[in-house]
């Protein structure tokens, strides 16, 4: 039980052993093995990113289908779950189209810096006890920082495809994103408030000893999953994508494989959203029987599956009463919370 | 761990130059606007490396969060024919005071890192065990010590995002337009 549950921890713990034997081996410095541990968490981070992307799409789609009462992809491998890596193969196979008026290096670049932000932010994320790569003191405060860059690559896109549709709706991924950040960061600080730490691992060990801190934040939990699926750009606050007035907004003049890097950065921005709330309001990695890693996946998928839950339940709202819902109503809610949470931490202390 | 730091440090501080350089002679606008940024993100790089934290962070979220999206929004307004630097960089010709410019801040900047009194700030490692946190000295005296200050500031700032509402609205239009007042 015990060895199943830190059976990363060991893996780890053992190429880190194999890395000193062969430095040792070659007569070079041993310090060279932090440098190539850098690089195996690296790879095990993007590793995650693809499987969850992988996972969650056909996921999606499965749910979708279920919502709507119909099969949803059943074709390709048993009971279709392998319509995804289909999919994959399809789109690296596809032309890949470059508008002749578009700032052509901006065009590639936004594609492939999308996928930076999320993976700088699941390096923060405690999977088990001690499996965060990057265990930061202020854990929080990075993990905020570097979500905040996931807005810019989308941007960019919008700016770098020479087209009023895409422009249009990199224009609002910046208003969206800029707005709900505000009730986001409110709302984790009311978390942290209670906790009394920055630390993500230390925050769990908090609801480890006490309890989930979904119970005695559940309006900054509430806050907190509204103002990510507005971060994620999702459905009902999709609006830099609006098919139905932008024709694909950002992702007009993307195809074949750099829009497949777009969708898949867009699955792994959830997963980090989804991650970060495991780990504030539902206990993290903890829980009886089942090893730490397993309950938060377990726990991921759970608000994953409440992600596209309401994308497939609620209809697009308006541009303007996105932003007006977050400024008049989540921000002016967050900051009453706050206090409430600091008057009552005052009379308990 | 010696050798990750310094390694860290080398390749930061490079790209920095680079992307420092590349801000100043690209000719495309917003291609100049990335090195910024880019260059923005290598010095948030370099706190994280020397384990300042919560500066690393600062720094990302304030200048390549949220100040690089002001500059890329003003950008935007800017016609995109024109945003090659040549018709945009009003300065260029004028040799002699760009020069003189250059050469004030320049040497403002080296006389302040040549006349700071560095105190011995314990580095990387020598923190870790016996000092607290790195905010709680922070929150200290932004919270006690120096309240009145933060506060007024706190007004000034509040102040100027009004102002600056009242200054963009156009008045006989501010009673219909709630879109704008929103937005």
């Amino acid at each position: 039980m015990e060895f199943i549950n830190n059976i990363f921890v060991n893996i780890a713990g053992l190429i880190r052993w194999v890395f000193d034997w062969l430095l040792g081996l070659l007569g070079l410095p041993l310090g060279l093995t932090d440098v190539l541990m850098v690089a195996v968490y690296w790879v095990a981070i993007v590793i995650v990113c693809v499987l969850c992307a992988l996972f969650y799409v056909i996921w999606e789609r499965k749910l979708a289908g279920y919502i709507q009462r119909r099969p949803g992809p059943n074709r390709l491998g048993p009971n279709g779950w392998l319509q995804t890596i289909g999919d994959a193969i399809k789109l690296v196979m596809k032309e890949d189209i470059v508008p002749d008026k578009a700032d052509k290096p901006v065009h590639l670049l936004a594609a492939l810096l999308a996928f930076v932000p999320p993976m700088l932010a699941l390096a923060a994320i405690p999977f088990g006890e001690g499996m965060a790569a990057l265990d930061l003191q202020l854990g929080v405060v990075y993990v905020i920082a570097v979500t905040t860059l996931a807005s810019l690559p989308v941007l960019l896109a919008g700016y770098a495809s020479n087209n009023k549709y895409s422009l249009v709706g990199g224009m609002r991924v910046v208003n969206q994103a800029i707005s709900y950040e505000v009730p986001q960061a409110f709302a984790i600080l009311s978390v942290i408030m209670v906790a009394g730490t920055f630390n993500l691992t230390e925050i769990v060990h908090f609801q480890q000893q006490h309890l989930w801190l979904v119970c005695v934040q559940p309006l900054a939990f509430v806050i907190y999953i509204i103002s990510a699926v507005a971060e994620c750009n999702r459905a009902p606050f999709d609006l830099p994508e609006g098919e139905s007035e932008l024709t694909a907004g950002v992702f007009t003049e993307y195809s074949g494989m750099r829009y497949a890097l777009f969708y898949l950065a867009e699955y792994c921005n959830m997963f980090v959203a989804a991650g970060l709330a495991t780990t504030l309001f539902l206990g993290g990695f903890s829980g009886p029987f089942l090893p730490g890693w397993l309950w938060f996946i377990l726990k991921t998928f759970v608000i994953m599956s409440i992600f596209i839950w309401v994308r497939w339940t609620l209809p697009r709202v308006r541009a303007d009463y996105v932003l007006r819902f977050c400024w008049k109503l989540l921000v002016p809610l967050t900051l009453l919370n706050m206090l409430v949470t600091g008057v009552v931490l005052y009379i308990l202390a | 761990m010696q050798i990750l730091q310094t390694l860290t440090f080398w390749a930061l501080g490079g790209l920095l130059l680079l992307f420092a350089l590349g801000t100043l002679v690209f000719r495309n606008m917003i291609h100049a606007f990335l090195s910024f940024i880019a260059a923005l993100l290598c010095v948030a790089g370099v706190y994280f490396s020397l384990q300042a934290d919560y500066l690393g962070g600062v720094q990302v979220i304030v200048y390549a969060g949220s100040v690089a999206i002001l500059i890329v929004l003003a950008l935007f307004l800017i016609n995109r024919r024109s945003g090659d630097m040549a018709h945009t960089n009003k300065w260029r010709h004028k040799w002699l005071g760009s020069t003189f410019a250059a050469v004030l801040v320049g040497g403002c900047l080296v006389g302040t890192i040549l006349y700071t009194h560095f105190t011995g700030w314990p580095l990387m490692g020598e923190t870790a065990e016996n000092s607290p946190l790195p905010y709680t000295e922070l929150t200290d005296g932004l919270l006690n010590q120096y309240v009145i200050a933060f506060e007024a500031m706190a007004m000034l700032l509040l102040a100027a995002l009004v102002a600056a509402i009242m200054t963009a609205t156009e008045p006989e239009k501010a009673e219909n337009s709630e879109q704008g007042r929103v937005a």
